[in-house]
Formats: structure tokens, sequence, C-alpha cells
């Protein structure tokens, strides 16, 4: 506004109302600037002292040397300052690396401003067993400084014990103690209340209880439940061996050092994978794979190949063959978007490879990775026929490529075998493309054959991965099935260990999947059961089937020489609920094909035509719908606390209830520090009660 | 039967659309901001009385899945998916079928599932052999999608429009494209069916459509 003449008293009022506003909100601004400092929005290692303020619990664990990532998001007052320097300092003294500087201009998350930097220092070590303190000290254009304060602990070992040689983590997928209890009830039955034949995870002599919760939620994902057991740490769900970060990139994030580069490192250990998965899935990749990304299957299975110099990665076996194909042929998934590589001019990604010693990566879709394994020195084996070939005794590496993507399951597996002998073809796995696939436990004696070359020792995951998958479908004899496949596993495994003295074996899973329950047992023969779900209805396939407390009795299933039940649909059966389950249909019966895993090739060959297509469709002729208590077709992961158990010198110490991440420090317990016995075990009486009891005794 | 029984409806709606309008008819971006949902039953209710010519040219939305075979030009080749590739699977990869291979630049006849997906790419919608659904934000490429899935293009002028999922086998009529592409959401696609703009007409507005209900992702 523009004034001439006299000012007349209401305009000048209004005039000096607004001079004394200008006034006061340039002394506002003056005073904001004054207070106004760069922040710390994030500190890796994450801890609750940096997060909010308290001394615990304390979230990061290292071993003594274990290596780890340093990182910090520090963020300007203002749109036109930036973050000229950064140090990290632990325990008061300076952190020796270079120190990367990475401004945000661009790759990073949205809710990051432009002028944030993240600043690392890679592959970080302390020797010292204790709780530690670390800051981040960061410096603005302008001169102003932060700083900000977080915790991590270095768990001490005890040395002096036996150190175990192996290491063996058998991770049942999704297995909780229903998935357990009901391949018991199938493969072993029950006499008068007593299990006849145990399975071989039930002989083991310790078993605990694990609490599963990953580092952004009590239900975690398969990648942080397994990263858990061979970290040490808690990850965020769907990353796998890193900390969380604000950059786009899914293989830039703060690493943790894995059991297997651990002790490969310090002791020349090699790394098996055996899974019936798709190699890359989260399971197998959580032992050897450092990314954000469970899905960015190219650079999984190029890290693999590039980075087995730090996991000393010996034995890869399962499905996923789609990923180790060039470009050039059909159906291979590589592609540049799941692929990965590191700046080499950049040192937020160049010290990664410099101080980890890790391969930058390449964007290199055409690579054929299938051959270069093979150059590297494995052996391939296609199917079955090719694995049972390969001599042992020249072999110390091996890859095994099963499948397009996923294996088939146990169940379907065993039907193609059983069929083959009767001369019947157009089984599942004929219709897949794939009918000479092993099962896991012969996968497991291969592996353990190779392995066991390795005069150092080697740690080897195997993963009955569709436990889990089939649990997702509600697809209750399929994931029995694969339970009870996981069980003959896991006795090669107890077998192996006892015939050596010198290695450990845990079998455990990463979550529960499906909230299983075994709710009772048929009342009714199976012909009767097809009449009921002929003729539908709560009344007919609820009502009159499900027996409940004695009702239940317990059910007897015929196991073949193949040890497998000759047939699923017995009489009286076992009836399992689903507490976290989807909208589905139920009738109790064996689904005689399974459900649809479009993942396969062949999937549409005629006799694949007729599958039921999901939960709801399946079951559809009882008309007995299950109202689901989550959205979507499949049941969910659950935070139920799932058992571990252990067999092996170094077994005593997975007794409790324990931290998923406790798993690891005692698996490395046992192999560096050497076996000893857990706090509260093997020590004598308080003295005073040790009198007392002499005492009486000799009354 | 899959070959017998294609549905007659696929429905096409705006990326941005909720599920419920766009559940029964997939709405031009003209047509649909700002309207509440009585308004949009009652607009539906006269669509249907008045489905004339012009009415549908005005609000063309949804997806031909069906043509009669004695309608079809004598060169549409009718496709099966399990004509795609060679059986059995070799120690390396697929071998693309003869069939497949001369049907590339060819315009075909294709019945198939709907994939279910988690984000409605405008213009685009995969369809695969068996039913799918996917979790493409918790999983990436960890997903079920065969690899004869075949990525279908709307028309270019119907770029703007997403495809509402339909659980029933659809018939597909487009030209087919054979060969390795890596498509912006960085999945690589094999084969490709291009639809004309005719195959969002003549649809049966009363074919109820399920609603895209995957609100989970699905982890292994």
């Amino acid at each position: 506004m523009i004034f001439s003449g006299p000012i007349q008293p209401a305009t000048r009022s209004v005039a000096t109302l607004l001079t004394q506003a200008c006034v006061i909100l340039a002394a506002n601004l003056v005073a904001q600037a004054a207070t106004a400092a760069p922040t710390v929005s994030r500190l890796t290692p994450p801890s609750e002292l940096f997060s909010s303020g308290n001394q615990a619990p304390v979230v990061a664990r290292f071993l003594p040397g274990q290596r780890f990532d340093l990182q910090a998001t520090l963020k300007p007052d203002e749109a036109w300052k930036s973050i000229t320097s950064a140090r990290f300092i632990i325990d008061g003294k300076p952190v020796d690396g270079t120190v990367a500087l990475r401004n945000c201009s661009s790759g990073c998350l949205a809710s990051v401003p432009k002028n944030a930097a993240i600043v690392s220092v890679r592959a970080v070590s302390v020797a010292a067993q204790g709780l530690h303190t670390f800051s981040v000290n960061g410096t603005q254009s302008d001169g102003q400084t932060v700083s900000a304060t977080g915790n991590f602990e270095v768990v001490p070992l005890v040395m002096g014990g036996k150190k175990i040689k192996n290491v063996i983590i058998m991770l049942g997928d999704g297995m909780g103690a229903a998935q357990r209890t009901a391949a018991r009830i199938v493969s072993g039955g029950y006499a008068q209340g007593k299990v006849i034949t145990p399975l071989a995870m039930d002989t083991f002599p310790v078993t605990g209880m694990v609490k599963t919760a990953s580092l952004n939620s009590v239900v975690t994902d398969s990648s942080p439940g397994m990263t858990s057991y061979v970290s040490g740490n808690k990850n965020n769900n769907n990353e796998e061996g890193v900390f969380p970060d604000d950059t786009a990139d899914a293989f830039d994030n703060p690493r943790i050092e894995y059991l297997s580069e651990y002790l490969h490192r310090t002791q020349g250990k090699a790394l098996g994978l055996v899974t019936t998965s798709d190699v890359f899935d989260a399971t197998p990749a959580g032992n050897a794979v450092h990314t954000s990304s469970r899905g960015a299957g190219t650079g999984i299975v190029d890290q693999y190949l590039d980075d087995r110099g730090l996991t000393g990665l010996a034995v890869l076996m399962g499905g996923g063959r789609k990923w180790f194909l060039p470009a050039s042929v059909p159906g291979s998934e590589r592609g540049d978007k799941t692929d990965y590589v590191f700046s080499n001019s950049e040192l937020h990604t160049s010290e990664i490879v410099k101080r980890w010693g890790a391969s930058p990566g390449k964007l290199d879709k055409d690579r054929d990775l299938l051959a270069e394994f093979q150059a590297a020195g494995f052996k391939y084996a296609a199917d079955k026929t090719a694995m049972d070939s390969i001599d042992i005794s020249k072999t110390d590496r091996l890859l095994g490529l099963f499948s397009y993507s996923n294996m088939n399951v146990a169940l379907d597996k065993i039907d193609g075998r059983r069929s083959k002998l009767t001369g019947a073809t157009g089984r599942v796995v004929d219709d897949y493309g794939f009918p000479d696939q092993p099962m896991l436990d012969e996968m497991t004696v291969k592996a353990l054959s190779v392995l066991e070359r390795n005069k150092k020792g080697f740690v080897l995951m195997v993963e009955g991965a569709s436990i889990d998958k089939q649990a997702h479908n509600m697809d209750t004899e399929r994931w029995m099935l694969d339970t009870i496949e996981f069980d003959r596993s896991v006795k090669v495994a107890q077998e192996f260990a006892r015939s050596r003295g010198d290695t450990l074996v845990i079998v455990t899973a990463d979550h529960e999947c499906s909230g299983a329950a075994l709710i009772g047992g048929s009342t009714v023969t199976d012909t009767r059961l097809q009449e009921l779900v002929r003729e539908g209805g709560v009344a007919n396939v609820r009502d009159s089937v499900v027996g409940i407390y004695e009702k239940a009795g317990f059910p007897k299933y015929r196991i073949a020489g193949d040890g497998y039940p000759q047939t699923t649909d017995i009489d009286y059966r076992l009836l399992v609920g689903y507490g976290a389950n989807a909208d589905r249909l139920e009738d109790w019966r064996t689904n005689t094909r399974p459900l649809q895993d479009t993942q396969q090739p062949f999937v549409k060959k005629e006799p694949l035509a007729a599958y039921p297509a999901g939960p709801k469709a399946r079951d559809a002729d009882g008309r007995f719908a299950v109202t689901g208590q989550v959205p979507g077709d499949s049941a969910v992961h659950t935070a139920t606390d799932i058992p571990l158990s252990a067999f092996g010198p170094g077994a005593w110490s997975f007794t409790g209830v324990m931290d998923n991440t406790d798993v690891f420090f005692k698996l490395a317990q046992a192999s560096l520090g050497g076996v000893v016995m857990p706090d509260g075990f093997g020590k004598s009486w308080p003295a005073g009660k040790e009198k007392s009891a002499a005492r009486r005794k000799s009354r | 039967m899959l070959l017998t029984a294609p549905t007659n409806l696929n429905q096409a709606r705006r990326p941005d659309s909720r599920t419920s309008w766009c559940e029964f008819r997939a709405c031009p971006s003209s047509t649909r901001d700002g309207f509440t949902a009585a308004v949009q039953i009652i607009l539906a209710i006269i669509i249907l009385i008045l489905s004339t010519g012009a009415v549908r040219a005005a609000t063309q939305t949804q997806l031909q899945t069906q043509t009669p075979e004695s309608s079809k030009p004598q060169s549409v080749k009718n496709l099966r998916f399990q004509e795609f590739f060679k059986l059995p699977v070799g120690p390396r990869g697929l071998e693309i079928s003869d069939t497949l291979g001369s049907a590339n630049g060819m315009p075909v006849s294709l019945i198939g599932y709907m994939v279910r997906q988690e984000g409605h790419a405008a213009g685009q919608f995969l369809l695969s052999p068996r039913p799918v659904q996917m979790s493409e934000v918790a999983d990436g490429d960890a997903d079920d999608l065969p690899v004869t899935a075949v990525l279908v293009f709307l028309d270019p002028t119907q770029k703007d429009w997403t495809v509402v999922h339909n659980r029933r086998p659809v018939l597909l009529n487009g030209v087919l494209n054979v060969g390795r592409r890596e498509e912006a959401d960085g999945r690589v696609s094999w084969i490709r069916l291009q639809l004309g703009p005719e195959a969002t007409a003549n649809a049966h507005v009363l074919t109820r459509i399920s609603p895209s209900r995957n609100a989970q992702p699905g982890h292994e």
C-alpha cells in the first residue's frame, strides 16, 4: 500500500499494527535462527539410548571383532545449509577409517531433505567386551555442530572350552509347535497317549523357546527371522544382514557381519545353504547376502558367487534357476532393476568394497551365472540323478538348481516317485516339468558329504521352506508332509553329528505361520466324510465331523516304506484349524492337487489346468466357510514363540526362553570360545544349602 | 472348463480409484471425480437402462473379453499357454516353441486369468494361465508369477485406465509380441499382448467383479 498525504487516525493505527507485527516477526526469526541447530535423525547401530534416551534394552550386540557399519543421517537446520564434516567416536575415542559423507541431493528417501547427509564408517569392530557408547559429531556449513549418542554391547565369550567344528542350522520355515506336533502324530503315531515313533527333532536333548520379533515388528518375516540367528542383531522386515538406512539403494545399507563370514574369516569354515525354495528366497539369502530388499533377485544370486570369498560358500542347493540364466535365455528373470553396482568414486559405497572386501557388483543381466559358478569350481546338478552321480571324492563345491523356481512339495514329489514305480505319468512333478527332484534329506546327505571335506569345518543351513508356504495356503496335508520331510533331514544331520562328536545341530523355525492348531480328530470314516462334504454346510462338514477332546482319539496314519503316509485321507483323520487365517472353505480332505505355484513354467499343462486357484476355490464342495481374521487370501505369520531343539556339544546352552538374537551368540560361543554350561547349570548348591542337605541326609 | 467358460467382462478404472464404483464399472476421469456413492449408483442404473452405443461410447470403460468365434477374423490364432515352451526342461533354461515363435507379431486370442496385483498400473495388467496373487510391495520380484504370464496393454488411447481384477478366466484378442523386455517396474516380460480400443467396449455391466482384497504382504 502506498500512502499519500496526512495519515488518518484509523489508517495510522493499522500502519502501527503492521509495523509492530513486522518487528515481532523479525524478532521471532532472529530468535529461531539463534536456537535452530542441525539434527541427527538416524544413528546406526540402532539403540534405545539414541531413540528414547534409555540405556536399556541394548538393541545391537556383537561378537568381539565382529564387523559392522557405523552410520548416521544428519539434517541441517536450514535449506541453504549443508553438513560439511562428521566423525564417529566410540568410548570417547575417534573411530579409525574414512568417513564417507553422502549428500541426499538424490537417491534418498522422500522423507529426507535434499541437503541432509548420510555419514558412514564401514566395517568397524570392537574387541573389548562390555557395553560401549558411540557418538556421531557433525558440523554444519555455518559452523554449528551436532552430536548424538547411542550404545551397543560386545558380548563376552568364555574361553577355554572345547570348540565345536561344525554348525548345522535346521530351519523349518514357519514351523511352530503345532506343525511339529502334527508331523509327530502323522508319522509317529500314538498309542494310549504315548508316541510310538518320535520325530528325530523330539529326540534332541535340549529344547527352548524363541522370541521371534524383528527390529520393526513383533511379527517377523523370514528375512530378519533368519538373520537374527546368524548375525546376532535385529533387522527390519524384508531386510537381510543390514540395518535400515535412508537411501533407496537396496545394497548400500549398513552391514552386519554374518556368522558364516565371521567364521570363514577367523577359522576358514565353509558355508552350505540347502533349501526347497528358490535359492534367492529370504531364508537362504539371510545367511550370506546383505540387502534391504529380499526381492532383489539378480543382485542376491550374484552376491552369492561374488562374495563367496567372504562367506566361504561351498554348497548351494534348491530351486531358482531363472536367476542364473543370462537375459537372452527365455524365462530368465535377470534384470538391472533387481541388480546393483557400487560407485567406485563415491565413498559411501566404495568403502564397502574397500573395507569389507566385498564385490562392487555390476549391472550384468546378460551374465551366465550358471556357467560362472561352474567356472569357479562348483559341480552343477540339475536333477536328482545328476546330484547322485557327482563324485564326492572330487567335489569341494556344489550347485544344485532342481527347478525353475520353488521346488515341488514333499507330498507331490513322493506321489511322483510312487507313480513312477507303477508306470503312471502326468503327476504333479511331471506337469511342472521337473520329475526328478531330490527330497530335502537327500540334498542334506549330499551337502554334508561335500562340506565334510573342508578340514576347517562348516556352517550348514538346511531349510524346509514349504512348511511355511503351504501353511500360508492353509493346505494342511502339504505342510504336514513337508514337516516330515524336514524331520527326515534333521535325522540326517543328527546322525552326522552323532557320528562325529564335533558338530552342534539346532532345529528351529524363523517364526510360526498361520496360527495352526490341532483341534481334534474326525469322528467319521473318509467315505462318510466325502458324503458329508457332498451334502455340505456347517451341520455336516463341521458339526458331524469335528471330534474334540476324547472324541479326537488317536488318528492312525500308515507309513509306507518311503517314510511317508500311504495316504493322508484316512478314516478318523487329524483335523487342523488356523488362528491367523484368511477367508477359506474347509472340507478337511487332502487337496488332490496343489494350490497353484505359478512360478513354475509349465503350470498350464492340461492336468494342472484343473488345479484349484486359491483357498476358497479349493474346498468349495463342502460349503463350510470359515471367516478369516486377516485380509487377503493367505494365512499370515504370527508373533507366537517357537520351539528350538539342540543336539551335540554346546546343546545345553539352548534351554530356557531366549531372544532370536541370543541363538547367534550361543552358536558363536561353542565355535569360538568352546562349549560351556549355561548359567545355572553344573554349579553346586550354595554352601549353606549344601550343608543343610548333607545334614538331612546324615539323619 | 477353462476353455469353454470365459467370462465376458473385465472392467477398467482409474489408477487412483477405490473399489466401490469401479468394481462395477470403469470410469473416465471426468465422470467419477466428485460423485458420491449414491450418485454413482444412480448413474449406473441410467447406464444400464440407456446402454446405447452413444452412451457406451461416452463412457467406454469396460474390457471386451469375449469375441465369438464367428466374428473373429480368419487370421486370428487361438493360442494356449501350454504351447509356449518345449518340454521337458533341460539343465538350463526354457525353449520357445515354434507355435509361440510363429505367433510373434500376429493377432491371437488367449484365455487366461488376470493376475491379482497390489498396485494397479495404468493401461496394463498381467494375464496368467492360472490365478495368481502378487504381493509386490513386500516381495518385489519374489513372486508367484509364471514365466508364461503375458503383459497385456490397453490401447494407447486408454493408457490412463486401470483394469479391475476379475477372478474368472477371460478371453482376450490382441497382437502378440514375444521377446525379452525390462518394464518400467523392473519386471522382465517375455510375452506381451496389445489390445485394441474395442477391448474395453461392449462388456456386460451387471457382471459382478470381485474387489481387490489383498491388503497384506505375502511373506514367505
